[in-house]
């Protein structure tokens, strides 16, 4: 059995290349897939630095991640502009424990046993017995053991959220005996670099399972919107080149339905290579925003690149957006009555509600 | 010794009277009867273009007393007093959950502060805004009604507890049901049913409602609208009901009925645990709900496209309303009332309802 962890490169120059080799509909699809992302991302592999990723700094890299999938699926301009300060909290941190949980599943017993050994491994990471420095400690671990940044209360929020999601995971995927979940993967980062270019695409897939000699991997997901489909048939695609084999299925589990959807891998080789050319179109267009931001000027256009991107505004996708204070699709978009959860709350000048005056 | 949650959990047949507990048939009838429903009023609702319509449990519960508050969703969020007590109440009750011997040392709102401040900085802001008495009395409620959580909750951690858990329900491609389950724990029920067929044992899972007031019938209501979702997934998950797989079961297979959903209502109020089982006719009067908050937010959500007077239902409850003061229907009476009450609210009564104001409107906004 292949084992999904490790994640070598075999991207066109990686190990295992067959970049040039064969052709025609025999080719294996992991090859395929492989050549058709090279093809495909061309034009934005132009904009990144010359040279082989492994030659390059991390900050010459141009990555393109799940985060930025989501976000380019929901609007291609806003993965344009700079990302956000990545910043530890309760929000971003309880995926991490839950996944890192997995591996104490079947030793501690219990979802509530896994997560708190779990924790305490994840923090005990730096007591080094010599000299108690912390130098083992990753980012998690460092945010864990940080009394200030995460006190008790914030520790106990955590692992609740992880508790949470590991809990409706097992139940969903039908889990009662938690030994099998002994032969498990989890948090697997599959990666494709692009020849001769810093541009990497940067996958996850959140647990494999192993299933008829193969490993079936499953996504974990709070919503089943297409942008979240988008991310998971990307890091499908990098699996699949990954493993220089598809998957025989793929599941996505959706928490708050607590339902499962098997997909043939087959529907979404086509989606996730789309959604990582309009991905990277964006973010290796982040070089040129100017240094000072959009520009502020009425009637300005914005920064050529995110200029020529689809936009999509919504009060989610704009609440938080660099370009949002000189955006005309969202100018535009705050024209039209707010629409919340299906139901149209106002009329379109958006006062109509105001038949009295407030008092 | 007060009932706990965990007592509940380790001894449900000594608490629940399941004698009307619903079947893989009834739910299967549930379903249907909610399709058909739903099918009926939302003929013309262009999902493609408006999206899903979302049934919250705040919705269902205000669209009933006047189909315009959901109007009020469109304001910026407001917060009072009554709700930030029952927010902090929540967030200690989950996070006793996991940690019953949470370590207290200086009052409850201080020892969470820090979560509070990322998960609810509305509330923080709130508090931070409070004058030195307003703050004195607002310390000295929360750790007077979160005092009792230990002891009405007890050590759930062997029974799996799930906190602040939102789940949905899709019964239609048109309609999401969603609600958050403040906290959720298994147990095992053992008992023979009044039909006389062995079932046993059989899994179960508690949804348990956190409530800073006393107790109110009201309660059953969100117990069962939180059942209902979870039937409605587990035949799900039994049917993948667009391909018909009865016999292709996905959930847990042990027993031939679905997993027994009961509820309870802990309130800080009264220190009351109360069971509530989820019969069969009490699901169907949470689908009953359903239909008729859809109609209510379908017949808004044309009115608002048309252009006319959204219909209303005034009354006292406009004293509760967000949009009282913009409200063309509003009592003459309650407005009198409100241009005269510019003055502090009444001091805060643990045993006065404030189940309205547990933030519930709020939980689900990011579902999109």
């Amino acid at each position: 059995m292949s084992e999904p962890d490790g994640s070598p490169n075999h991207g066109p120059h990686g190990e295992g290349s067959t970049s040039g080799e064969g052709g025609g509909d025999t080719e294996p699809l992991h090859r395929r897939l492989d050549a058709e992302l090279a093809d495909r991302l061309a034009e934005a592999a132009l904009r990144c630095e010359d040279g082989e990723v492994r030659d390059l700094d991390r900050a010459q890299l141009v990555r393109v991640s799940g985060f930025d999938l989501q976000t380019a699926a929901r609007c291609q301009a806003k993965a344009a502009a700079p990302p956000p300060e990545f910043e530890p909290s309760i929000f971003t941190t309880s995926r991490a424990v839950a996944l890192r949980s997995v591996r104490w599943l079947r030793r501690s017993g219990s979802v509530v046993g896994a997560v708190s050994d779990a924790m305490r491994q994840i923090r005990r990471a730096d007591r080094h017995p010599d000299d108690g420095s912390g130098t083992d400690l990753d980012w998690l671990g460092l945010y864990l053991s940080d009394e200030s940044a995460a006190p008790v209360d914030v520790r106990v929020r955590i692992a609740a959220r992880a508790v949470t999601w590991l809990a409706t995971t097992l139940d969903v995927l039908g889990v009662d005996d938690l030994a099998a979940t002994r032969r498990w993967r989890h948090d697997i980062r599959p990666r494709w670099r692009y020849p001769g270019r810093g541009l990497t695409l940067d996958g996850r897939v959140d647990l494999a399972i192993p299933v008829s000699g193969n490993f079936t991997p499953v996504f974990v997901v709070n919503n089943l919107h297409p942008a979240t489909l988008d991310e998971t048939a990307f890091n499908v695609c990098l699996w699949t080149i990954n493993q220089r084999r598809p998957p025989l299925d793929v599941v996505v589990v959706d928490l708050p339905t607590a339902t499962r959807r098997t997909i043939d891998p087959e529907e979404l080789f086509e989606r996730g290579v789309t959604a990582a050319v309009r991905t990277a179109e964006a973010v290796t267009a982040r070089s040129e925003v100017p240094v000072n931001g959009p520009s502020t000027a009425a009637g300005e256009p914005l920064a050529r690149g995110p200029a020529a991107m689809s936009r999509n505004p919504s009060p989610l996708v704009c609440q938080d957006c660099f370009w949002a204070p000189n955006c005309s699709a969202k100018a535009d978009f705050d024209t039209k009555p707010i629409r919340k959860g299906g139901v149209q709350l106002t009329t379109a000048n958006r006062v109509a509600t105001r038949q009295r005056p407030p008092m | 010794m007060a009932l706990s949650l965990a007592d509940l959990a380790a001894e449900p047949d000594e608490h629940f009277a399941l004698d009307h507990h619903p079947t893989w048939d009834d739910l299967f009838d549930l379903h249907r009867y909610l399709q058909i429903g739903l099918a009926d009023l939302l003929a013309d609702w262009d999902v493609e273009a408006l999206g899903p319509l979302r049934l919250t449990k705040g919705r269902i519960r205000t669209t009933a007393i006047c189909p315009a508050q959901v109007l009020a969703e469109v304001d910026p969020f407001s917060i009072n007093f009554n709700m930030a007590v029952g927010i902090v109440c929540d967030a200690a009750a989950g996070v006793l959950a996991l940690h019953p011997a949470f370590p207290q040392s200086n009052g409850w709102y201080r020892d969470l502060e820090a979560s509070l401040r990322q998960e609810h900085n509305h509330l923080t802001g709130f508090v931070d805004g409070l004058s030195a008495t307003d703050r004195a009395d607002f310390d000295h409620v929360v750790d007077d009604l979160c005092g009792s959580l230990p002891e009405l909750l007890g050590d759930l951690r062997p029974h799996r507890p799930t906190v602040h858990h939102r789940i949905a329900a899709i019964p239609d491609r048109a309609v999401v049901i969603s609600g958050e389950v403040d906290i959720g724990v298994d147990t095992r029920f053992g008992r023979r049913l009044d039909d006389g067929v062995d079932r046993l044992p059989r899994p179960g899972r508690i949804l348990a409602e956190v409530k800073s007031g006393a107790f109110n019938p009201r309660v059953t209501d969100e117990l069962a609208h939180y059942g209902l979702i979870v039937s409605l997934q587990q035949l799900h998950q039994l049917h993948h009901l667009e391909q018909p797989q009865r016999d292709k079961p996905l959930g847990r297979p042990e027993s031939g009925n679905p997993r027994t959903v009961v509820g309870c209502s802990i309130t800080l109020g009264d220190l009351g645990v109360t069971p509530v089982a989820l019969g069969a006719e009490i699901l169907e009067t949470a689908a009953r709900r359903v239909l008729e908050t859809t109609s209510g937010l379908v017949e808004i959500n044309q009115t608002m496209e048309t252009g006319g007077a959204p219909p209303t239902n005034p009354g006292d409850h406009c004293r509760w309303c967000r949009r009282v003061a913009l409200c063309p229907d509003a009592p003459d009476l309650v407005l009198a009332e409100l241009n005269a009450s510019l003055r502090p609210l009444p001091a805060f009564d643990p045993k006065f309802d404030n189940s309205r104001f547990d933030g519930d409107e709020f939980t689900d906004e990011d579902d999109a």
